[in-house]
């Protein structure tokens, strides 16, 4: 528990400091340990190096908090052609749902 | 004695009743797989081969889909084509896949995606119009609205980082390969022998990469092959203790009034893989094979708010596995309801973190709490139950590993239909010792592997309730011949490859 807690305040922390953009590593997990690349993490769960093509909101805001939920999920489908990637144990738990569906048209082509 | 075996008659259907997952081998069994039945696994079979002449082989089947209703359609029961089902072989006693059997499903419509369509209307008026049913004639013939398809890949050593191969079809190559229709009607596929002959079309001999000699598959809809008393369970068992107990006739499966589960179809990925290549070798452990299937899924979706028949929803992200089973009942009425969806996206390597479950049970326990005192086994550890559900039984199916699965002796003979005894290796043993000799004794069924005929009903009920104990003073019920008055035996499947029996057909 004491894990996962330190996580998702890692999480919010980093989302706050880069407002949820993206990264070039593979899992959406946020404690920077338990995915394959080691690299640098910023608590999105980017897998494409993007994350500014959903971006926080059709506002074009940044100021949904500390991670903007639609852009978490739209990561995590992004993710899909790795296979080989562990599930993230992040669920998004510290970022904030604008329940605005024009955030996954992206997805919809 | 008479009132006790009344007594824990009683005390077994009040158990079965509490949670409404208990219903059967692992149908709805965990609170989060309730909201995904495609993906629910249910039952998992591995046994040698009975087919004749087949007896190099080992025969692998996962259900899925559980209770199905025959007339469900129009979109009856398709596997879900954003899902990973899979199966999986640990062949060196560590608890983790060797080798991994991955299928995934595709569904199309006809006619290049639009569906069968029908010309409605007269000149200028008419119109062609896309039709709602799933099929306008034979499924057999170009009629066929939804044409489901599935590919097989092998994966050797870990499932997500090993590398996967196609297997191919042996006549010519191909890597997809067609799902019978499930069975809509007799007006659709005629009387059930026609739906057999229909359904055998889709049995394919198949290469395996590695693999020398082809194995065989099937996938496609089945009568559910697991059995229980419903009804009379769940009615504050609404029958003779004497019938409970073992002392009367037990309702054939498909006898009638054998619970509604006899009404049911289910979803069945089957496969016969040759001995040879699933063990590491002959002899010792090496003769034996662990196996479980599960299902998983992406873990993100996104439902599309202007959703088509192609793009219903947008998922991705890694696999996300939501379903597993291996030995029956375990995530039923041994693992606590707080921790059944735990169960189903854990891997046998970490069962360590559920032991306590097996060691210290609560069924047996609930039994005491109800209608006892003095009914339940007193020796704890239950190392008996260990052996049964997690280490395999010495000098039968144990391999050194300690982890939740079927095991498999391959070296043991498989057993002909019409000879096996539905109390399998169970009947092998007195008062707690193994003894081969023993009349009806069967080693080529549960808990060694598992075969459709294999009642794992009663087995498990008087498994826990301390059958495999020496002495009455250990485990005061241990002879009571626990049952839920439902027969299953071989009679009710076939003796070939996929055994698994025709559906239930959706309108007579």
């Amino acid at each position: 528990m004491k894990t996962l807690l330190s996580a998702f305040l890692a999480a919010g922390l980093a989302c706050a400091m880069v407002a949820c953009g993206g990264d070039d590593t593979v899992g959406p997990s946020p404690d920077g340990g338990g995915v394959t690349d080691g690299g640098g993490r910023d608590g999105s769960p980017l897998g494409d190096g993007g994350g500014g093509d959903t971006g926080p909101g059709p506002d074009g805001g940044g100021d949904a908090g500390p991670c903007d939920f639609a852009a978490f999920v739209t990561d995590l489908v992004k993710n899909q052609t790795k296979d080989n990637n562990p599930p993230s144990t992040d669920l998004g738990s510290s970022c904030v749902d604008k329940e605005d569906q024009a955030q996954f048209k992206p997805l919809f082509p | 004695m008479r009132t006790r075996i009344a007594v824990a008659a009683l005390s077994l259907g009040a158990l079965m009743a509490l949670p409404d997952e208990a219903r059967a081998s692992s149908h709805r069994e965990a609170p989060f797989i309730t909201k995904n039945p495609k993906v629910d696994g249910t039952d998992f079979y591995m046994f040698k081969s009975y087919e004749a002449g087949r007896d190099q082989y080992v025969t692998l089947i996962a259900n899925y889909l559980p209770l199905q209703d025959p007339y469900g359609g129009p979109n009856y029961f398709t596997l879900d084509p954003e899902a990973l089902y899979e199966i999986h072989i640990d062949n060196n006693a560590d608890a983790k896949e060797d080798i991994t059997f991955q299928f995934r499903f595709q569904t199309a419509l006809a006619n290049g995606g639009n569906g069968l369509t029908l010309d409605v209307g007269t000149g200028a008026a008419k119109k062609t119009v896309a039709v709602s049913f799933i099929n306008l004639g034979s499924p057999d013939t170009a009629a066929l609205n939804v044409l489901e398809t599935y590919s097989v890949k092998v994966v050797k050593g870990d499932r997500r980082t090993g590398v996967a191969k196609d297997v191919t079809n042996a006549a010519g190559g191909a890597t997809s390969f067609k799902k019978p229709t499930d069975y809509i009607g007799t007006k659709s596929y005629g009387a059930p022998p026609a739906y057999a002959t229909y359904a055998n079309k889709f049995k394919y001999n198949v290469n395996i990469p590695d693999c020398a000699t082809p194995a065989r598959i099937f996938v496609g809809q089945r009568h559910e092959s697991f059995a229980v008393n419903l009804g009379t369970i769940f009615d504050l068992v609404n029958a003779p203790a004497a019938v409970i107990t073992g002392g009367g006739t037990r309702a054939g499966r498909s006898a009638g009034g054998a619970g509604p589960i006899d009404g049911k179809n289910i979803t069945s990925i089957a496969m016969e893989v040759p001995i040879s290549c699933l063990t590491t070798g002959t002899g010792g452990v090496k003769d034996i094979i662990g196996g479980w299937t599960t299902a998983s899924v992406r873990q993100a979706r996104v439902i599309n708010p202007t959703a088509s028949y192609s793009v219903p929803s947008k998922e991705g992200g890694a696999w996300t596995q939501v379903s597993r089973l291996g030995m029956p009942l375990v995530n039923e009425v041994v693992v606590g309801i707080k921790d059944k969806d735990k169960w189903n996206s854990s891997s046998p390597k970490d069962d360590g973190q559920f032991a306590d479950y097996v060691t210290n049970p609560t069924l047996p326990a609930i039994l005491d709490i109800l209608f006892g005192p003095g009914l339940a086994p007193t020796v704890f550890p239950r190392t008996d139950l260990v052996a049964a559900f997690l280490t395999g039984v010495p000098n039968v199916n144990a391999n050194g590993s300690t982890a939740e699965m079927l095991r498999l002796n391959t070296a043991l003979p498989a057993t002909a239909k019409g000879a096996q005894n539905s109390l399998g290796a169970a009947a092998c043993f007195v008062n707690g010792v193994l003894t081969l000799a023993n009349a009806g004794c069967d080693p080529a069924g549960f808990p060694n592997g598992r075969r459709p005929g294999d009642d794992v009903t009663d087995i498990t009920l008087r498994v826990a309730m301390g059958y495999l104990f020496m002495n009455d003073t250990q485990a005061p019920a241990r002879n009571v011949p626990f049952t839920d008055a439902v027969l299953q035996e071989d009679s009710q499947f076939d003796a070939t490859f996929p055994y698994v029996t025709t559906p239930n057909p959706g309108a007579m």
